[in-house]
């Protein structure tokens, strides 16, 4: 009887895993083919004697290693406030985590340049107040700047990352301590930071990763010349044909990346371990003067140094430029021709569909597999394989994706990003307590529940709000992300990050930026419901 | 719990219509009489498009299915990759570099259209006629007249202390002008074209990965200086007034891009597709490009919006006349001098 449940139990994920796979590793093996293309090894000599390949990887790990250690330091903090502390604004503070996700990078080094640049809000402003002839900040083009806009864009990862695991980090054990006569300082050393340390490692390697891929801050602020692995085989496969090469590089790259994923999976592993004995506690106010001027302190340096290059964007979006081209205005003129554009209803109604749809997916398939990975043996098939789309190049999987669709439909889109957006959707649902307790999915089988009903009856509606989150990512993670659309374009459907890029490709980079505030205020709005809904329960 | 089960259901219902209304809108048109694979600002809402693709369909009676496979590295990519049993009848937007590629994949087949004798020669890439050429742009640096007085006249004034960052650049490994400017230094400089590079360095802001940033970083005042195409003076004629950016001509001279389309080899409409291709050359195709696509018309004669008083043909045409190997050894050369290599 026993067995014939659990092989019942295991039917959705039966056939959702290898479906999963197969949506990541066909466009995975199809982007690889070429390697094969006049011999592997061959190719991979070429890549190898390539000089410049191996300096644009000496300078993709050292910024990416930079910018992850620059993202935690400033996403700590905020982790503590998130999950401790009850202030005004944190909500909004929680609703910067959905930034990294869904504001292209085009926009955020735009807005770094308008509020960091020569010609920027900060360096104006210290010129007109300490009556300077010269822009005092000259950081931005540099390696200097490169880590300052990756740790900026990226910090809400770890501050979302470690704000969940430090809110369900066991009290008892502090309470414990405390009664003990441990101090404050010896509390935090010995009983919080050993359960926080896990998903800070884990939210670093993911920063590192994303840093490692990225394409259009590296080559902005770089400095002229400078490259990247991911730069390189960009160059190979777009401008030299040179396909063989160009899966060269992405082999080679993916190792790397590879090396850091295990890492996360790895921290992950064990931050998991730690929920499973965890409780979340209601966070109550601020204890002190002290801590009431160190939130303030830290709320002005989050809103100074990251808050305005968005801010900026915003006031992109808002500034019409006359016709002389020499003063400029503050209206509402580039939303209203931004909304005039015949493109944009269709955009917005397929950005929320396709959105919708992708979250659907990746949440229903992150609830299923989370419960049946709990029984899997391998840990390649449970651990590494449904991280394997953070660990791959944008390029490389957009590569895949059109060769392996073929004559794409928006069907296939939304799974593509269903697949990308899977990994943050199984992280969040795996940290529920419906799924690590087994003792009321025990005590539902013990009343004649099949494993099946246990699991849609007891663990989904416990890992509801899980499941909302999880669902609230990949929807920002789909409704920002126009690389799919531009790699697998379909006829006729557009989006508004697929508008976004073509407003910035036609000299209305203002409109652009309306655009820009449109998508953010779309998919922050969700994180605000979310975590609204959080509050409540 | 009550809340919960609400919220699961409007999922489900959000999911459901999610995917009735992507579904209905991948109808495919299965039966059009001519395909024709178009790179993403030739077919978007500002590109030509809209104008001249219905224009087409209303003179001919042919019905066309317009296939956006991404920017015009991508469309050349998607028709080599279906050389076997093409889709595609026509491919639009295969320029000077992109030629030597497409050649060497032999995807394209000759035709020679019937107004071939209206565009001037020296805008002719293939004298086969495997391409035709549509339009046509000078590269040049555009300059804000507010933020420097005194301009550059020449690739050698660039290298001017004055100009210290002063200049936006793209990335000639990720951007077509970015490539474009390696081109013009390996015109005019040749085996010098390293020492040029080094002493242009300091001049250089930064390189941007495409001419979308890049030309936003200089409209928002970043520096007054950027590498464009000379019609990027006439854009800003036609819906400014005050002539603030304007384009440069220098001395030396200055390459240009040629846009062409081809008809693809084994086309299944040939008969359609050559009638794209003599459209093409007509007046209706060629007037819609200068407000759409902001490059000049191939055809002689044809009449110019007046925002195109902005934007001054260059007196002097130059051309580095590389092999696509030696310009890949100039970009690198380029490159390695900005890294003090």
């Amino acid at each position: 009887m026993k067995a014939i449940r659990s092989r019942r139990s295991s039917l959705p994920a039966a056939v959702l895993f290898p479906a999963f796979g197969a949506a990541l590793l066909v466009p995975l093996a199809a982007a690889f083919m070429p390697l094969f293309d006049g011999g592997a090894a061959a190719n991979l000599v070429r890549a190898f004697a390539d000089p410049r390949f191996f300096r644009s990887f000496a300078y993709g790990l050292s910024q990416a290693a930079a910018s992850a250690v620059l993202a935690a330091a400033i996403g700590l903090p905020g982790a503590f406030l998130i999950a401790r502390r009850d202030f005004p604004g944190k909500r909004l503070l929680s609703a910067l985590s959905a930034v990294p996700f869904c504001v292209p990078p085009l926009i955020i080094a735009v807005g770094f340049v308008l509020y960091y640049g020569r010609e920027g809000f900060l360096n104006r402003a210290l010129m007109a107040a300490f009556g300077l002839d010269e822009p005092p900040l000259r950081f931005l083009y540099s390696f200097a700047g490169v880590v300052m806009a990756h740790g900026f864009y990226n910090f809400p990862v770890v501050m979302r990352f470690v704000g969940d695991a430090w809110a369900t980090a066991p009290r008892r054990h502090e309470d414990a301590a405390r009664l003990l006569g441990a101090s404050e300082r010896r509390v935090f050393m010995t009983v919080t930071l050993p359960s926080i340390l896990p998903s800070i490692g884990a939210a670093m390697s993911l920063v590192f990763l994303m840093c490692f891929y990225s394409f259009v801050i590296v080559l902005l602020f770089g400095g002229p010349g400078v490259g990247t692995p991911e730069v390189e085989l960009y160059r190979a496969a777009r401008f030299e044909f040179d396909r063989p090469l160009a899966s060269a590089f992405a082999l080679v790259e993916t190792a790397v990346a590879m090396g850091a994923l295990s890492l996360y999976a790895a921290f992950e592993r064990r931050a998991a371990g730690d929920r499973e004995e965890s409780e979340r506690g209601a966070p109550t106010g601020f204890r002190g003067a002290g801590e009431v001027a160190l939130a303030a302190l830290y709320g002005t340096f989050i809103a100074v140094c990251f808050i305005g290059p968005l801010a900026s964007i915003v006031a992109e979006s808002l500034t019409i430029r006359s016709a002389a081209r020499v003063g400029s205005g503050l209206g509402f003129g580039n939303y209203a021709s931004l909304f005039a554009r015949r493109g944009f209803a269709p955009a917005l109604a397929n950005t929320a569909s396709l959105g919708l749809l992708s979250a659907a997916l990746a949440s229903v398939a992150g609830f299923s597999l989370s419960v049946g990975l709990k029984r899997a043996r391998s840990p390649f098939l449970s651990k590494i394989l449904p991280l394997l789309p953070l660990g791959i190049s944008g390029v490389v999987l957009a590569y895949g994706w059109s060769s392996a669709l073929g004559r794409s439909s928006a069907l296939a889109v939304a799974a593509v990003q269903a697949v990308s957006a899977y990994p943050f959707a199984l992280r969040a649902i795996q940290s529920s307590v419906g799924l690590s307790d087994e003792r009321y999915v025990e005590a539902a089988r013990s009343l004649g529940s099949s494993r099946l009903g246990a699991a849609l009856r007891v663990r989904l509606p416990m890992a509801a709000p899980s499941i909302a989150s999880g669902f609230a990512f990949a929807f920002a993670m789909s409704a920002g992300d126009a690389n799919a659309l531009i790699a697998a374009p379909v006829a006729g459907f557009e989006t508004l990050a697929l508008l976004l890029y073509r407003l910035a490709g036609s000299y209305r980079l203002n409109e652009a930026c309306a655009a820009a505030v449109v998508l953010a205020i779309g998919t922050g709005f969700i994180f605000f419901i979310k975590d609204a809904s959080d509050v409540r329960l | 719990m009550l809340t919960h089960t609400h919220g699961a259901r409007a999922l489900l219902a959000a999911a459901a219509i999610s995917i009735a209304a992507i579904a209905s809108s991948c109808v495919q048109k299965g039966d059009a009489q001519l395909v024709v694979y178009a790179y993403d600002s030739f077919a978007s809402e500002w590109g030509p498009g809209p104008i001249v693709i219905p224009a087409f369909e209303k003179a001919t009676g042919i019905t066309v299915e317009l296939v956006v496979p991404g920017d015009a590295g991508q469309v050349l990519a998607r028709a080599v990759d279906e050389k076997a049993s093409p889709l595609a009848d026509v491919v639009i937007g295969v320029d000077g570099n992109l030629l030597p590629k497409a050649l060497a994949a032999g995807v394209l087949s000759a035709y020679e259209p019937k107004a071939s004798a209206s565009v001037p020669p020296e805008l002719v890439l293939d004298d086969q006629w495997r391409l035709t050429p549509y339009d046509w742009s000078s590269f040049c640096v555009m300059w804000d007249s507010e933020k420097l007085a005194a301009p550059p006249e020449s690739l050698e004034d660039l290298t001017r202390p004055e100009y210290e960052r002063k200049l936006i650049l793209m990335d000639p490994r990720t951007s077509t002008p970015g490539l474009g400017f390696v081109e013009w230094t390996a015109a005019i400089y040749g085996d010098g074209l390293s020492d040029y590079w080094k002493r242009l360095a300091p001049s250089i802001l930064t390189m941007s990965p495409g001419w979308d940033t890049g030309y936003g970083l200089f409209t928002a005042g970043e520096a007054p200086l950027v590498i464009s195409y000379t019609t990027s003076a006439a854009y800003h004629a036609e819906y400014e007034t005050a002539g603030r950016y304007k384009a440069l001509e220098f001395a030396e001279g200055h390459p240009i891009q040629v846009e062409g389309a081809g008809i693809v080899a084994g086309a299944r409409h040939r008969k359609a597709a050559e009638a794209f291709i003599d459209f093409m050359l007509g007046d209706e195709f060629q007037s819609a490009l200068p407000l759409t696509n902001w490059m000049y018309p191939v055809k002689e004669g044809v009449a110019l919006p007046p925002s195109y008083d902005a934007s001054r043909k260059p007196a002097k045409t130059v051309s580095a006349e590389l092999s696509p190997d030696e310009l890949d050894g100039a970009v690198r050369a380029a490159l390695d001098a900005l890294q003090g290599r």
